[in-house]
């Protein structure tokens, strides 16, 4: 089973993935700010990040660069609604794994869980 | 008349002398406050005397509608009045015409309490006809455990998804209906002491369907399945159970009934069931056709062209790049993402469930707790309409264009035609028939199109811009967030209108609306 961090501004969203991931055993945690995300990183390994990069005020390329640093065999997903934004192609240089369709895909989480998803 | 008189004036005077005598005998010894309080007694009799009419008791009556039953008031007597006759109310109830289940006890009683108690009763049943018995003809009865109700959503509340089973499941030998005789009527008689003819009693109708066995008490099922109530018919499906999922190891799976799948459907892979489909793990629905019901705890994951179409209900925790097509309610209980969804039901998402991009086609209406994300893909409904009639009147237009356009090909040769000018001309010809029957068909098809007015779409949390949302051709369009609301049809304005939940205040916070 998986852990996975979530970073999103909408509320429903990350309830509705931790709802979602939850039922297939998985373990979220759900963040809504950077400065969360950096700190529940810091002390616990995780498989997969899933980070909203069109969320505001974002410093991506350090962000990204921090939370693949906390768990250097993860994943990082940029989720994004624009796959040509500046904050997209940053998080893309800075080591994101994966581009993926707001607000989610969850065939493809599992799949990427699954170590299925190229 | 002399010695009346002379009686008259001895009794006077004798009187006058024992009252003389006895004030005579209390001069002296009676205190201030006896006197005070006997002239206080004196006067409020005299006052009350005064105020109270002279009443006699009174007995009144009053029969049911139905004649059945017949309730007394019993009035005390009041002042000098006299108390009340038994004959009086004998003359009232012979007045009245009740002679039948006279419960002379409880008048005797109220007779007493009122003459002797003087209080005032009312409401006491007096007369008391017998019921009829119904006649209950012979019939099946489901056995309870089997018709158990299950949770469904209602307006106000979500659906508690755990609580849903998705099959009944029955054993062979399993007692499913009991045959119950009929139960002979009885007329019955009211209190003026006519015949009351008794009703037949209404009970379920049940027919038995397919694999069952008839016994001695009633019904059992044949075979080990899913029990099917389609009133007015029960029976017993069979069930292939398929414990590794469906794969290389099964193929595709067809089968005359009931599919319960313990694990994964892999992608690619095609279903067809006559009954419902159940799968524990997630569908990746290829092509899937059910009969029935399809449920599953888990998601389903559309997978390339593939469609998923389902007699029943739909039931699962999150559909994905699905293109659905349901003759029933499609309940998902997390979300329902970048789907094309046509229900001739309702739609409806869990306690937080989203809804974000693809399209949502619903007859019956949608209830949700959000729609799209703050920078999500745009989402589409479009409810109060029957998708399959819309579906049959699209196909119906894309035809005529085509016949259209071919007719102006032919049109154009038959100038050029030469020797088979004929030819052409009779192409033209059946071409410009069946322009006209298809548009025949079109209309009636438009005419015939099932609608839902009151259709509605209730979001619960909220429902971010660019959502587009349609009844019966009105659009709207979301351009502002909107939170905890209500879009519904205003026919006599023909717009959409928008009400925050629980108020009966009209907001309109979109695009102008338009007609489709």
């Amino acid at each position: 089973m998986a852990t996975i961090l979530v970073l999103d501004g909408d509320e429903a969203t990350l309830t509705c993935l931790h709802e979602v991931l939850e039922a297939f055993g998985h373990t979220v945690l759900p963040t809504m700010t950077q400065d969360a995300a950096m700190a529940v990183a810091q002390g616990l390994r995780f498989d997969v990040f899933l980070v909203d990069v069109d969320l505001e005020g974002l410093a991506i390329a350090p962000l990204v660069r921090a939370l693949l640093s906390s768990s250097p065999k993860s994943v990082l997903v940029a989720v994004s609604d624009y796959p040509k934004a500046q904050t997209t192609l940053a998080a893309i240089a800075a080591g994101a794994t994966c581009l993926m369709r707001k607000p989610f895909e969850i065939g493809r989480i599992l799949q990427l869980i699954d170590g299925t998803c190229p | 008349m002399i010695g009346d008189k002379e009686q008259t004036i001895a009794q006077l005077l004798e009187e006058s002398q024992a009252m003389v005598q006895r004030f005579e005998g209390l001069k002296g010894r009676i205190q201030v406050e006896e006197i005070s309080a006997d002239v206080q007694k004196q006067t409020f009799e005299e006052f009350e005397h005064a105020l109270e009419p002279s009443v006699d008791g009174f007995f009144d009556l009053f029969v049911e509608d139905d004649s059945m039953t017949a309730v007394a008031e019993f009035r005390p007597p009041a002042g000098g009045g006299k108390p009340m006759d038994p004959d009086l109310i004998e003359a009232v109830l012979a007045k009245n015409e009740v002679n039948y289940g006279v419960l002379w006890e409880q008048i005797r009683q109220g007779l007493t309490a009122c003459n002797l108690d003087r209080r005032f009763l009312s409401g006491v049943e007096v007369a008391r006809g017998t019921a009829p018995v119904p006649f209950v003809p012979a019939h099946l009865r489901l056995e309870d455990r089997w018709t158990e109700t299950k949770p469904q959503a209602d307006d106000k509340a979500v659906v508690d998804f755990k609580t849903i089973t998705p099959f009944v499941m029955v054993k062979k030998g399993d007692l499913i209906a009991l045959r119950m005789p009929e139960v002979p009527g009885s007329a019955g008689t009211d209190i003026r002491g006519r015949e009351v003819p008794f009703p037949t009693a209404k009970v379920p109708v049940w027919t038995p369907g397919p694999n069952l066995v008839e016994t001695a008490v009633g019904f059992e099922a044949a075979l080990d399945g899913r029990l099917v109530l389609t009133p007015p018919t029960f029976g017993v499906n069979p069930v292939l159970e398929l414990k590794g999922g469906v794969d290389y190891h099964t193929g595709n799976i067809r089968f005359k009934g009931e599919v319960l799948v313990l694990g994964r459907v892999a992608a690619g892979f095609g279903i067809e069931a006559e009954g419902g489909l159940s799968c524990t793990a997630v569908l990746d629905a290829f092509d899937v056709k059910v009969g029935n019901d399809l449920v599953t705890p888990g998601g389903i994951i559309g997978n390339g062209p593939g469609r998923v179409e389902v007699g029943g209900q739909v039931k699962a925790k999150f559909l994905e790049h699905l293109y659905l097509l349901a003759q029933g309610d499609v309940r998902a209980e997390s979300c329902v993402l970048n789907s094309v969804v046509k229900t001739r039901g309702k739609l409806v998402l869990g306690d937080k469930g989203i809804l974000a991009g693809g399209q949502v086609h619903a007859l019956d209406g949608v209830e949700l707790f959000q729609i799209g994300t703050p920078t999500g893909p745009q989402t589409e409904l479009f409810l109060g309409l029957d998708f399959l009639g819309m579906e049959h009147i699209l196909w119906i237009r894309e035809r005529t264009k085509e016949l259209h356009a071919q007719l102006h090909k032919v049109d154009a040769a038959i100038a050029f035609g030469g020797h088979r000018v004929g030819e052409l001309q009779e192409a033209a010809k059946k071409l410009r028939v069946e322009i006209v029957g298809l548009t025949e068909t079109a209309r009636t098809q438009l005419m015939n199109l099932g609608q839902n007015e009151g259709a509605t779409l209730v979001v619960r949390g909220s429902v971010y811009p660019g959502t587009l949302v349609e009844i019966c051709h009105m659009r709207f369009v979301v351009t502002q967030k909107l939170t905890a609301v209500k879009f519904s049809l205003d026919k006599r304005k023909g717009i959409v209108a928008v009400t925050p939940l629980g108020a009966e205040a009209t907001t309109h916070s979109g695009s102008p609306l338009k007609k489709r």
